[in-house]
């Protein structure tokens, strides 16, 4: 479930978007994904969950040298 | 019998060279002939009450690892400070200089406040030197593949090899030799007419079948020592230095080394304080990696290199595990970010160079002081809302250095508005047009 909370940080605040299963979210304006945004208030974007879980240990690029 | 004798002198000889590095180091004066029969003045030069130079914010290294000189960071930005001498005549190699300018330096220190500096040195006769061991028991026949054949400045023809052994010829594709007894020969690759490049090719085995291209350097090779500008180029997966066997003296590119050298035994390698560029190399080999910049073991410490950059890495490289216990310095050239940087745990300085439109991956395990996008398009997508560590605390948060993001200054604006970059809009910077770090509103 996509998840949005407000969070101060340095006295300012920002809309905090995440998945509480794992997973990416989508910038739906954008397209980008994220494992979680942190964003000025008002957010211009909007968020939607993924079914893309979040890797938590990707591996090094492939070595294409050959 | 005349093996181990020669041996034994090469291994004097070496001695010697370290005996004169260590009065440099305490202050001593060095003859102009540094040979054996000199040491017992130059021992007596070293004045009363000298000791290790101290662990200070700027340190000469030189090429082995041998601390030479430190200096505070105030000492450095004083006016009168120059570049201390350093002229132990080391066998067939000579100094060149260290590897930072005055100017750099002073740039440096007054930017992080400490440095390493390193000491170059070259073969002195502008020689690739080779030393190797032949035994029957290996083989006595070597096909070198010196020369990359790929590399337009330097011709082959322009080379000739000398064996050691008597034997001079000139360099052609597939040469070979088969020496008549066992013992340690130093064989030499010469350009005939001086070119900028020395090119370098990492083929040939001793006493196999030729494999243009694999098992460059086996057990044989004992020492490798390299000319100024020399361009080493390997293009396989294969097993160059396979023993660790080597010593690589003063590397300045190190062009596709190619992955499988996990065997190297690390610390017998030395690359030292030259190496300005490892290009899409050392995946898959830590032990290689660690080697530049592992402060603990019997490695040399690096002799700089754990403090200058480690190296650009391009497109499909990555360097990995490089849990250096001193600092770490990168330069990523590639338009990927963040993987190739997996466990460095020394990591403090980064400098992309591609145009960066996605980050993956955190740096919030690196105390990071700098962290560059001079040449991004656009803001690149930063993943994780918690990417950096901030404020910058430890080692060097102690030393008064604090993250700096340091992006275009056209898209300053919208960099620190942007999803995940807006909570540390004051970190991030632009170079105004006077060279200072701003965050005045374009």
């Amino acid at each position: 479930m996509l998840v949005q909370e407000i969070k101060t940080i340095e006295d300012k605040e920002y809309q905090y978007t995440y998945s509480d299963a794992g997973f990416f979210i989508r910038q739906i304006e954008t397209g980008h994904l994220y494992n979680d945004a942190m964003d000025l208030i008002p957010c211009p974007y909007s968020y939607e969950e993924t079914d893309e879980p979040i890797d938590p240990a990707p591996e090094p690029p492939e070595n294409e040298n050959e | 019998m005349s093996s181990t004798i020669k041996q034994a002198i090469e291994a004097l000889k070496s001695r010697v060279a370290d005996a004169y590095t260590a009065i440099v180091a305490k202050g001593g004066t060095l003859p102009a002939t540094q040979d054996s029969a000199n040491l017992p003045t130059a021992i007596a030069s070293i004045p009363s009450g000298s000791v290790e130079p101290d662990d200070n914010d700027v340190r000469f290294w030189n090429y082995q690892g041998t601390l030479l000189y430190a200096y505070s960071k105030e000492e450095v930005l004083a006016n009168d400070f120059s570049m201390p001498p350093y002229n132990v005549q080391h066998d067939n190699l000579s100094f060149n200089g260290w590897c930072y300018t005055l100017e750099e330096l002073k740039a440096y220190v007054r930017e992080y406040g400490m440095c390493d500096v390193g000491a170059y040195m070259y073969t002195t006769d502008g020689s690739l030197t080779v030393i190797v061991n032949v035994t029957e028991e290996v083989g006595r026949t070597i096909k070198p593949g010196f020369l990359y054949n790929g590399y337009t400045p330097s011709e082959k023809s322009n080379y000739v090899i000398d064996w050691g052994d008597g034997t001079i010829e000139a360099y052609a594709d597939d040469v070979s030799h088969t020496y008549a007894t066992d013992n340690i020969f130093t064989i030499k690759v010469k350009q005939v007419e001086a070119q900028d490049v020395f090119a370098v090719c990492m083929g040939g085995r001793v006493g196999y079948a030729w494999q243009k291209y694999n098992y460059a350097f086996s057990i044989s090779v004992l020492k490798i020592y390299l000319p100024r500008n020399t361009f080493l180029y390997h293009t396989s997966r294969a097993m160059i230095f396979q023993d660790g066997r080597c010593r690589l003296i003063n590397l300045h590119e190190i062009a596709n080394p190619c992955e499988a050298v996990t065997s190297i035994i690390y610390s017998k390698v030395r690359i030292a304080i030259g190496l300005e560029t490892l290009n899409n190399g050392f995946f898959d080999c830590p032990n290689q990696v660690r080697a530049c910049c592992k402060s603990t073991s019997s490695w040399w410490r690096g002799a700089g290199i754990y403090d200058r950059y480690i190296g650009s890495i391009s497109d499909g490289g990555s360097v990995g595990a490089l849990n250096s216990a001193s600092f770490l310095r990168v330069i990523v050239t590639s338009n990927y970010c963040g993987g190739q940087l997996t466990n460095c745990a020394a990591l403090y300085w980064v400098e992309h160079r591609g145009d960066i439109v996605n980050i993956p991956y955190a740096f919030a395990s690196y105390e990071l002081v700098y962290i560059s996008f001079l040449n991004c398009t656009s803001v690149p997508t930063l993943a994780n809302s918690t990417a950096f560590s901030k404020p910058v605390s430890g080692t060097y948060g102690d030393k008064g250095n604090t993250l700096k993001i340091i992006v275009p200054k056209d898209l300053y604006t919208q960099w620190i508005e942007a999803t995940n970059w807006a909570t540390y809009a004051s970190y991030i910077y632009y170079i105004d047009n006077n060279g200072d770090y701003s965050q005045v509103t374009p």
